[in-house]
C-alpha cells in the first residue's frame, strides 16, 4: 500500500481530500490550507476534518518529494512534467518561482504564500501560528529593474512585523538562486 | 583664506598646516605632500565656514557639469558627515566608504560602502548584486543610502546569503 496522499487537479487547483492524507500534509511541513480554514494552531489540526487545498508549487513539490501523486479529475495519473506545464500556464514565471520555493524549503524553511503581506512568500523559521511573524521574500525576475520606492516599501511593510526582508533573485553566472537581506539601517 | 586647486577628480589643498588638520578629521586622501579634496567633501568644509563660503556654490557649479548627481551625494556625504561619522570616496560602482565612528582615528579599514539611490531612478539587478560582491570582496558591508525627492536620506543595509545557509 502507497503512503503517498493522492491530489486531484482540478483547473488550477489541487485539492487533497482524504481527511488523515491532508492533516499530515499540514502537520509534517505546513503544506497547503484546509478549506475555508484561515488559521490553524499545531496542536487543533488533530480536529480538523475538511480537504486541503495545496498551491501548485506545493503540489509540484510534495510531487519531487514522493509525497503526493497527482490525478486529474478522470483519475489520470499525471507526470511531473504535466503538473510543471499546468504551473506554467496558470502561473507568470512558475519555474522561477518554484527554484526559489524549492531552494527555500531545502534549507529548512517552511514557505507559504506572502500575498497577505504582499510579497511572493511568507518564509517561516518553524512555521505559522508558532513564529511570531514571518519573513517576507520577494522574487526578481532576470533582469529586474529595482525601483528605490519598492525598496522602500518592502522595507516598511516588512518593517512591521520582521526588521528584513529579502529578495530572491537566480544568480546570473552560477544559475543557483541567491538572496540578498535587506534591513532598515539608522546610521 | 586659503587657495585650492581645481582639478578634475578634486581640489588640492598644499597649505601644511592645513592639510594636517582636515586629513586628521577624516578630511581627503593623502598625494605625496598634498591632499585631494572630493568635491562634497570641499562643499561641506564650505558649508561649515571651514573653508571660504563662497566656494560652496562655485565646486558645486564646477563639478555638476561632469557629475549631474553631485547634489543628491552631497546630501547623502553631509548627512552621514554630520552624524559623526568619517566619510571617504568610494569606487567606480559605490558612492562612499563609511567608517565607523572613531574607526577612522583608531586606523580601522571604513566598515560600509554607501550607494547612493535616487528616487524615481531605477537600478538593475545586476549593478545591485555587483555593487553587493565588490563590497564583499573588501570585506566591507554594502548600505543604501535611498533619497527622497526632497532630499530625505533613508538607509537600507544589504546582505548576501551563501548558498545552502541559513537566511537569517
Amino acid at each position: 500500500m502507497s503512503s503517498k496522499a493522492q491530489a486531484i487537479l482540478i483547473g488550477s487547483r489541487v485539492i487533497v481530500l482524504d481527511i488523515e492524507k491532508a492533516r499530515e500534509l499540514f502537520q509534517r511541513g505546513f503544506f497547503g490550507k484546509f478549506i475555508g480554514i484561515d488559521k490553524v494552531k499545531p496542536d487543533e489540526v488533530s480536529k480538523v476534518a475538511r480537504p486541503l487545498e495545496l498551491s501548485l508549487l506545493e503540489a509540484l513539490y510534495l510531487l519531487d518529494e514522493g509525497r503526493i501523486e497527482v490525478v486529474d479529475i478522470s483519475g489520470k495519473v499525471l507526470s511531473r512534467d504535466e503538473l510543471l506545464e499546468v504551473g506554467r500556464k496558470y502561473i507568470a514565471n512558475f519555474d522561477l518561482l518554484y527554484e526559489v520555493y524549492r531552494d527555500l524549503r531545502s534549507r529548512g524553511y517552511v514557505v507559504r504564500t506572502g500575498l497577505k503581506y504582499g510579497t511572493y512568500f511568507a518564509v517561516y523559521e518553524k512555521g505559522p501560528g508558532i513564529d511570531h511573524a514571518p519573513y517576507l521574500v520577494h522574487v526578481l525576475e532576470p533582469g529586474s529593474k529595482l525601483e528605490p520606492l519598492d525598496i522602500i516599501r518592502a522595507g516598511r511593510l516588512s518593517h512591521t512585523v520582521r526588521k528584513k526582508f529579502i529578495l530572491a533573485y537566480r544568480d546570473k553566472i552560477y544559475g543557483k538562486v541567491n538572496y540578498l537581506v535587506l534591513s532598515w539601517f539608522t546610521p | 583664506m586659503h587657495t585650492l586647486e581645481f582639478r578634475e577628480s578634486g581640489l588640492l589643498v598644499r597649505d601644511r598646516a592645513l592639510i594636517s588638520r582636515l586629513y586628521s578629521q577624516g578630511y581627503g586622501e593623502l598625494l605625496g605632500n598634498e591632499l585631494l579634496l572630493l568635491p562634497v567633501e570641499v562643499m561641506y568644509l564650505a558649508e561649515r565656514g571651514v573653508l571660504d563660503k563662497e566656494l560652496f556654490l562655485k565646486v558645486l557649479k564646477t563639478y555638476v557639469t561632469s557629475d549631474p548627481d553631485l547634489w543628491v551625494k552631497y546630501l547623502v556625504y553631509r548627512d552621514l558627515r554630520s552624524r559623526g561619522y568619517v566619510v571617504k570616496g568610494g569606487s567606480s560602482r559605490v558612492d562612499f566608504r563609511l567608517y565607523e565612528r572613531g574607526g577612522w582615528k583608531r586606523g580601522q579599514p571604513a566598515k560600509y560602502y554607501v550607494k547612493v539611490l535616487i528616487e524615481g531612478r531605477r537600478i538593475d539587478l545586476d549593478e545591485l548584486v555587483q555593487c553587493v560582491n565588490e563590497a564583499l570582496r573588501v570585506r566591507k558591508e554594502l548600505i543604501l543610502a535611498i533619497v527622497d525627492s526632497l532630499g530625505t536620506v533613508s538607509y537600507y543595509r544589504v546582505e548576501v546569503i551563501p548558498p545552502e545557509s541559513k537566511l537569517i
